[in-house]
């Protein structure tokens, strides 16, 4: 007996299908069906997914989508053809686009005359009314490709229904076909198919009557189970359709767009003559010989896959950044390519890496290249606005993101679907910390000592984890733009995001790379608005610089600054675990900063690279090769393996793989933990370096440092475009710490730290910052420089909350040269709201003129609207007769209206008292005895919590000092949970390390043991809490 | 400042009336919280040592505490307080009663001065107060001040009544109280406390040294209303005390209450019916009078030991006239025996309601309309008379895909679902289910129910309810080998046959 699956709902039909697209295929495949027909509602986003398990077990896949046409009429339509899968594609396109986001609305009238190539099936209702105008219709319009799909799901009436479908196709000549529906792939899962529903309805799942499927029939069945629901004509009848479906996925050609390169030239051509452009202004004095040889071999490379489009897209886009003034920068394995190179899409420059060619784009595997390109994240807008203006809508489209099921929103949907109590699933989602995974669930729920019916709760628990990881919708990619030659629709369905203007294909970035279509990410960097900025203050003062290529290089004082582990700001190398490794690895140039940005990962911390690397830089152990191949792998990272061209070019000198077969072994160290198939490549890869002459040990050995990368490892590529801006950024603090200090608050947000970290920072190196001033202060922070010439930060109106720019604006205009006397005459001359009056006053930016803000806000409080004939009347003496705020006040209110405080750190309000007066300042420690104990207090700035197998948390706690780095394990985590989740204020009692061995300075950190959640006391510094009694 | 120079005003606020408003037996003994739209609005001792806050999140109040939690009954603390306003009736004819908007906090304010001479003085007439209060089971606190606002704030702070209490005694008190305590005020408080108020204190020196109108133009008339009430102070010199209109004195509460005494022993209840129609017709005066209505009264027969039977009687609309009352009544009285000789019948109407003025549609057939209402009226009140409340019922449906569920009982009064879903279209459904389906016998491998049945069309499979009682059948239509069609199902589980209706 021969069946093909024609009609299966999978979870990409979202809240509806309760199985993966690849479970379907796997499971067809078993039972031994000839196909299977993705046709998920209106949609093609799961098709891929479907694709790629089907490739990989030779199983024939068939791509439709089954609508209910506003007459209430539900086809489904099959695409047997490429031509009909654009019409499939367009038309799903057409639906989607008329509705909102996650909504479609398709009529009749469109599938008749959009839909000419497709195969229809009418799928019979229940009772349906069938009129005969709609049946001739319909058999009119699809004559010869129509057929009317039974559903037999053991439904009530069925049988006696089939009898009327039966003589609709007798007389219309229709020929019925089985089409039974699938909303999972296994019966297993109608728990899980009504929760979803329940979620669908917002409704408790014991609310829900006939809302639920009646059965739950709707799974994949046994041919034995099928040949007792159908009559066999109909079941052959599936196979009869799936015999006209030709169309594979492997059709879908990228067209790349070609109006980039100009009639007379072939696209090489135009691009050699960018490159030779180029190649001029990097190299004025001459190409070396072998970047030249290089280059034409990655210029042949790009001629035989035809790449040339890719390059000329990336090119125009950087180009238009550039003569906008925006920064940009690519990164990526092609980005750091000569061609690039020269059509100045990185500044990586040839030789300042080892870039390994297999990467630069992989001839065995025909994969797109890879360019990243990043651009200063508050104008990216501008980039995204070219491209549409560029190719318009029908041709460009940004990449969809699938957001999926995690652990806080599984709790909480299927906690609420399962009618669980409102509040106990919100306080089970707000107590689920995010590095929790799923398993700790159980856990959690026991600590909390909530009873439940054990039923319940099992049903909890395992709905739980079958819901993790299902996708719940589509949403925008941060930047990747897919741009086409002819429509998008043809190859993949458009669909509005919920921004407005924004549309989204339906396939997410790994469909893009399993389907090899080209994607450009077009991305934003805070950083590079940052530098943009510190720049464009340099070149004030300083008018020899004024671009990132103006920075000198290899500059010693800013190595020695990164030395002493002084990064706050600077790009990638600011968090905790970096801080504290720059001192033990005392970068000393660009290509230790390469190495820095890389090793403070999990990759190489798990596979155990980081104390082998930092001793044999140290001198401390002898740097060893087993064979000369090997070491002209490692020797830039001291035979080490560091980054993931290093496994590559390992896999192949010393085990025998081919570029395309080592390129196979990234992709399965990239994708480690998601289906990867790492493991696969063990016996080839210990074998290859055995029948080298290697010994067993070290195979093994290399092995678990390979798999160490798994999902973590770091590419030498990126890195090195990032250890770029890295460089620049440092060089910036050092030598202009004002000027990055203000850059940085103005880009916010961005970066490891808040803006009062970063003030405090900046006055740690001695950097005047004052106040928001309404006579002062503009929009932007910005530099001010005193009677000394010592230049410092002013705050600006950015800072203050809720105040819009355009009241920050229009005081900038008001005030032109003629500063305020009054706050009536602020009012008066700005017209500013009475909020945004109450937002300045609030800040203190009032000062100068209320000399306090509880004065300020009474003036501003009391301002009558404005009247011409009362303007210069001052009949209202009501001053207030209230002192000023105590400091207190002044450090609580400083934080709730700009974020940060100028005045006293409330540590140092609070000191004298207990217990923070008996706990050790973040100075005092340095000078304590190694492993001693300690007792700190601070506020909490900053929880990280690495993916290292050991779970270890590193929390940043602040006191009017410094920054304390305190290590909590994972028993102390466990045990102090809430103090940890909920604290802002802790008091921590433990053992202070203090590393002075091979380091500049002192590395000090406290090993937690005892955490008290002291942060009812930072609210009694300025407020008494409400007591009644 | 002065207007109501003579007045003197005891608010006495009971802290702790969400909970004892409940009246729960052990309410002291272990941790208990009071909770409103899931947010805990009372927490008594136990619960607050224990971490519970008022405020909290109920789940969290319960995690901290383990404490019991219980749901705010307004009405039963409403019904607290006007019993307590019977009581300090007594006392003082002037009772005014204060309900925070934002926290759970009620309490009385009487106002006294005209009241002390006749029991003996200050002092005298609060401890009576106070010792009558501490006889209940409210706690409570006390203000004693010039003005109803100013003493409900000085309830907040504890001071001992003396005889020589003065106005200026009182303003002392009142300036050193937060102004958190204006909480019914947020806006205004979170205002004043930004510009540096932090004390009643401060308020009244801005007004002194500057004038009210500085507060009036910030926080609105609304708030400053309530500072001139605490402070007495005579807005806009209108001397407004000279034109106040006098204070509404208590009105306790109402309520129809008459008998009628027989000469002779009454036997029998047709001996009553006069007594009845006379008593209500007295109500149906009574009500007319003050333009009200009732639902419910209650009948009392007495003999002359002073042995009692009580009656009610309810109707589903409320009335004005006594007709339907007293048809109500009779068949209460029908269906009883008198358990003794009577001697008194006392009627009793405890509530009554405004009279609900329909406008009236022109309708000839107005009166024969009203007469089915009566009739329906009557006709239940039948049925309830010899049935008992307790059997009458309407018939609802619950959405729901296991057949013997969906039948539901629901009171007459209340609301039910009486549509059905698009299935009982599409599917065959019969017309009577059983209440629960019944176990059908195999007889040699025949299916036998009264009758050897026989399946003519299925299965429908049904699955579901398997967060509670997993349920799979498959449902069969079936015919008696006397053609009576039924609908039987095979349970999946279990691997029997059940009929779970007939077909009509």
């Amino acid at each position: 007996m021969r069946y093909a699956h024609l009609h299966t709902t999978t979870n990409f039909t979202f809240l509806t299908g309760a199985s993966h697209p690849a479970e379907y295929i796997y499971q067809a495949a078993e039972l031994g069906y000839d196909a299977l027909a993705i046709t998920d509602e209106c949609s093609l986003a799961g098709v891929v997914k479907a694709f790629v398990a089907a490739e990989e077990i030779g199983f024939k896949l068939i791509v439709g989508s089954r609508f209910r046409l506003s007459n209430g009429m539900d086809l489904i339509a099959i695409a047997p053809s490429r031509t009909a899968y654009a019409e499939l594609s367009g038309f799903i396109t057409l639906a989607r686009m008329r509705a909102y986001k996650g909504s479609y609305e398709a009529h009749f009238e469109d599938l008749r005359f959009r839909l000419r190539h497709c195969l229809i099936i009418w799928i019979a209702k229940l009772s349906e009314a069938i009129s005969d105008e709609v049946a001739n219709e319909l058999s009119n319009a699809f004559r010869g490709r129509l057929w009317i799909g039974i559903n037999h799901q053991l439904h009530g009436g069925e049988q006696q229904d089939f009898a009327r479908w039966q003589a609709l196709g007798i007389e219309k000549d229709i020929p019925l076909m089985a089409c039974g529906e699938a909303l999972m792939h296994s019966a297993e899962r109608k728990p899980l198919q009504d929760i979803l529903t329940a979620i669908k309805h917002s409704t408790p799942i014991q609310e829900m009557g006939t809302k639920l499927e009646l059965n739950g029939e709707a799974h994949l069945k046994s041919l034995y189970q099928l040949a007792r629901l159908y009559p066999p004509e109909l079941l052959e009848e599936t196979c009869a359709i799936a015999d006209l479906c030709h169309f594979s996925m492997l059709e879908l050609r990228y067209q790349y767009p070609k109006e980039l390169v100009p009639e007379s030239l072939t696209p090489l051509n135009h691009l050699r003559n960018l490159v030779s452009v180029g190649k001029q202004q990097r190299w004025p004095d001459g190409v070396a010989d072998w970047i030249e040889e290089l280059l034409e071999k990655e210029l042949g490379l790009i001629e035989e896959l035809e790449y040339e489009y890719y390059f000329l897209t990336v090119h125009d886009i950087v180009r238009f950044a550039r003569e906008q003034g925006i920064l940009c920068q690519g990164r990526g394995s092609a980005a750091n390519s000569v061609v690039c190179y020269c059509l100045f899409i990185t500044e990586i420059a040839p030789g300042q890496i080892g870039i390994l060619f297999e990467r630069f784009i992989s001839r065995e595997r025909d994969e797109p290249p890879d360019i990243d390109v990043d651009f200063e994240h508050q104008r990216r807008e501008e980039v995204i606005q070219y491209i549409y203006r560029k190719y318009g809508r029908e041709r460009a489209a940004i990449a969809a993101v699938v957001t999926t099921y995690r652990s806080k929103s599984s709790v909480r949907d299927v906690g609420k679907a399962l009618g669980m109590d409102e509040s106990l699933v919100n306080h089970l989602t707000k107590n689920i910390a995010w590095w929790d995974d799923s398993k700790d669930l159980q856990k959690r729920i026991k600590e909390m000592g909530i009873k439940i019916g054990s039923d319940l709760l099992n049903h909890f628990f395992s709905l739980v984890q079958q819901i993790y990881g299902f996708p719940r919708h589509l949403s925008q990619h941060t930047g990747g733009f897919v741009i086409s030659e002819n429509k998008i629709s043809d190859l993949v369905p458009l669909e509005n995001a919920s921004m407005p203007d924004r549309t989204i294909i339906q396939w997410d970035k790994e469909d893009l790379e399993s389907m090899r279509l080209l994607k450009v990410d077009v991305l934003a960097l805070g950083m590079l608005s940052a530098l943009r900025r510190a720049i464009e203050s340099i070149s004030t003062y300083d008018p020899t610089i004024r671009s990132m290529q103006d920075i000198p290089r290899e500059d010693p004082e800013t190595y020695k600054m990164l030395c002493r582990g002084e990064s706050v700001g600077v790009f990638q190398i600011e968090s905790r675990a970096q801080m504290a490794m720059l001192p033990r690895l005392q970068p000393k140039c660009f290509y230790d900063l390469v190495i820095e940005i890389a090793i403070v990962r999990p990759g190489p911390i798990q596979g155990d690279m980081v104390h082998p690397y930092l001793r044999r830089r140290a001198g401390q152990e002898p740097i060893t090769f087993p064979s000369d191949a090997i070491k002209d792998v490692l020797m830039p990272t001291l035979g080490v393996p560091i980054f993931q061209e290093q496994v590559m070019r390992l896999s192949m000198v010393a085990a025998g793989f081919t570029g395309g077969e080592a390129d196979e072994l990234r992709r399965a160290i990239t994708n480690w933990g998601k289906n990867s198939k790492l493991l696969l490549f063990e016996d080839k890869f210990k074998n290859g370096l055995l029948a080298n002459g290697y010994t067993q040990e070290f195979a093994d050995n290399l092995f678990e440092q390979v798999k160490g990368f798994g999902g973590y490892g770091f590419p030498e590529s990126h890195s090195a475009s990032f250890a770029i801006l890295c460089y620049i950024s440092s060089w910036i603090k050092r030598h202009h710490p004002a000027a990055f200090y203000c850059a940085l608050l103005n880009s916010q947000p961005m970066g490891f730290y808040s803006p009062a970290q970063l003030v405090k920072d900046a006055r740690h190196y001695k950097i005047t910052v004052k106040p928001v001033n309404i006579n002062r202060s503009f929009y932007e922070n910005t530099l001010e420089t005193d009677e000394n010439g010592n230049r410092g930060i002013r705050l600006g109106f950015i800072s203050v909350k809720n105040l819009n720019k355009d009241d920050a604006m229009s005081i900038e205009v008001a005030r032109g040269d003629f500063p305020f006397d009054t706050i009536k005459e602020v009012a008066m001359r700005t017209s500013l709201s009475d909020s945004a009056m109450e937002c300045l006053a609030s800040s203190d930016a009032f000062r100068e003129l209320a000399g306090n803000r509880f004065n300020a806000r009474w003036q501003a409080s009391g301002l009558m609207p404005h009247s011409e004939l009362l303007a210069e009347s001052d009949v209202d003496d009501d001053d207030l007769l209230m002192s000023g705020p105590t400091l207190e006040e002044n450090v609580m209110e400083d934080y709730e209206s700009i974020g940060l405080t100028l005045r006293a750190h409330p540590m140092k309000i609070l000191r004298s008292e207990v217990p923070f007066s008996e706990c050790k300042r973040f100075t005092d420690l340095v000078d304590l005895r190694h492993k001693s104990h300690v007792k700190i207090a601070g506020i909490v700035t900053g929880k990280q919590r690495p993916g290292t197998a050991s779970g270890v948390m590193f929390l940043s706690l602040e006191d009017e000092t410094g920054t304390t780095n305190v290590v909590i394990w994972n028993s102390t985590q466990e045990y102090f949970r809430t103090e940890i989740l909920t604290g802002k204020l802790l008091v921590i009692k433990g053992t202070v390390e203090i590393l002075t061995e091979g380091v500049s300075v002192p590395v000090v950190h406290v090993i937690a043991g005892h955490i008290l959640n002291v942060t009812d006391r930072l609210y009694s510094l300025a407020l008494k809490s409400r007591d009644f009694h | 400042m002065s207007a109501s120079r003579l007045r003197l005003w005891l608010a006495i606020r009971f802290s702790d009336l969400p909970l004892t408003a409940l009246k729960l037996d052990d309410s002291v003994e272990k941790p208990i919280v009071v909770i409103q739209k899931k947010r805990v609005i009372f927490a008594n001792a136990l619960a607050e040592k224990a971490g519970a806050q008022v405020g909290m999140d109920f789940t969290t109040a319960q995690l901290l505490s383990g404490c019991e939690v219980v749901e705010r009954d307004e009405a039963k603390e409403q019904s607290a307080l006007n019993a307590l306003s019977e009581q300090f009736y007594h006392f003082s004819p002037y009772i005014d009663r204060f309900c925070s908007d934002r926290f759970a906090q009620s309490g009385l304010l009487l106002e006294i001065s005209s009241c002390l001479q006749l029991f003996g003085g200050l002092k005298a007439l609060s401890e009576r107060v106070f010792t009558h209060l501490a006889q209940t089971t409210y706690g409570f606190k006390y203000g004693l001040a010039h003005s109803a606002k100013a003493a409900w704030y000085l309830s907040f702070d504890y001071h001992e009544i003396v005889d020589n209490e003065t106005k200026s005694l009182f303003i002392a008190r009142l300036n050193k109280l937060s102004i958190d305590l204006l909480f019914d005020y947020p806006k205004a408080v979170d205002a004043l406390s930004k510009t540096g108020f932090k004390t009643f204190g401060d308020l009244a020196k801005q007004i002194e040294g500057k004038s009210i109108s500085s507060f009036k133009k910030r926080l609105g008339a609304a708030f400053t209303d309530v500072l001139c009430e605490i402070y007495d102070i005579d807005q806009n010199f209108q001397q407004s005390s000279l034109f106040e209109k006098p204070r509404d004195i208590y009105r306790p509460v109402e309520w129809f209450e008459e008998e009628i005494q027989f000469d002779y022993p009454v036997t029998n209840v047709e001996q009553l019916k006069p007594a009845f129609e006379s008593l209500l017709q007295e109500l149906s005066n009574y009500l007319r009078k003050r333009q009200q209505q009732c639902q419910y009264v209650e009948w009392c027969i007495s003999d002359i030991y002073r042995k009692k039977e009580f009656v009610n009687v309810n109707s589903d609309e409320p009335q004005s006239h006594w007709q339907l009352l007293y048809d109500l009544s009779l068949i209460q009285f029908d269906n009883k025996e008198l358990p003794f000789e009577v001697d008194t019948v006392k009627l009793t109407c405890h509530h009554v309601m405004p009279l609900q003025t329909k406008s009236q549609v022109l309708d000839f057939d107005q009166s024969r309309r009203r007469k089915s209402v009566n009739d329906f009226a009557v006709t239940i009140a039948k049925i309830k008379a010899r049935l008992g409340h307790s059997a009458v019922y309407k018939l609802g449906y619950r959405d729901s895909r296991v057949p013997e569920i969906t039948n539901a009982m629901v009171a007459l009064a209340d609301r039910c679902n009486q549509e059905l879903p698009e299935i009982h279209l599409k599917a065959l459904r019969p017309t009577w289910l059983l209440t629960l389906p019944e176990l059908i016998d195999v007889k040699g491998n025949r299916l036998y129910w009264h009758g050897y049945l026989t399946t003519l069309v299925g299965p429908e499979r049904v699955i579901g309810e398997w967060w509670e009682k997993p349920v799979a059948r498959d449902y069969f239509l079936a015919k008696r080998n006397d053609s009576l069609p039924v609908w039987i199902f095979f349970d999946l589980y279990d691997k029997q046959w059940y009929i779970q209706g007939v077909f009509a």
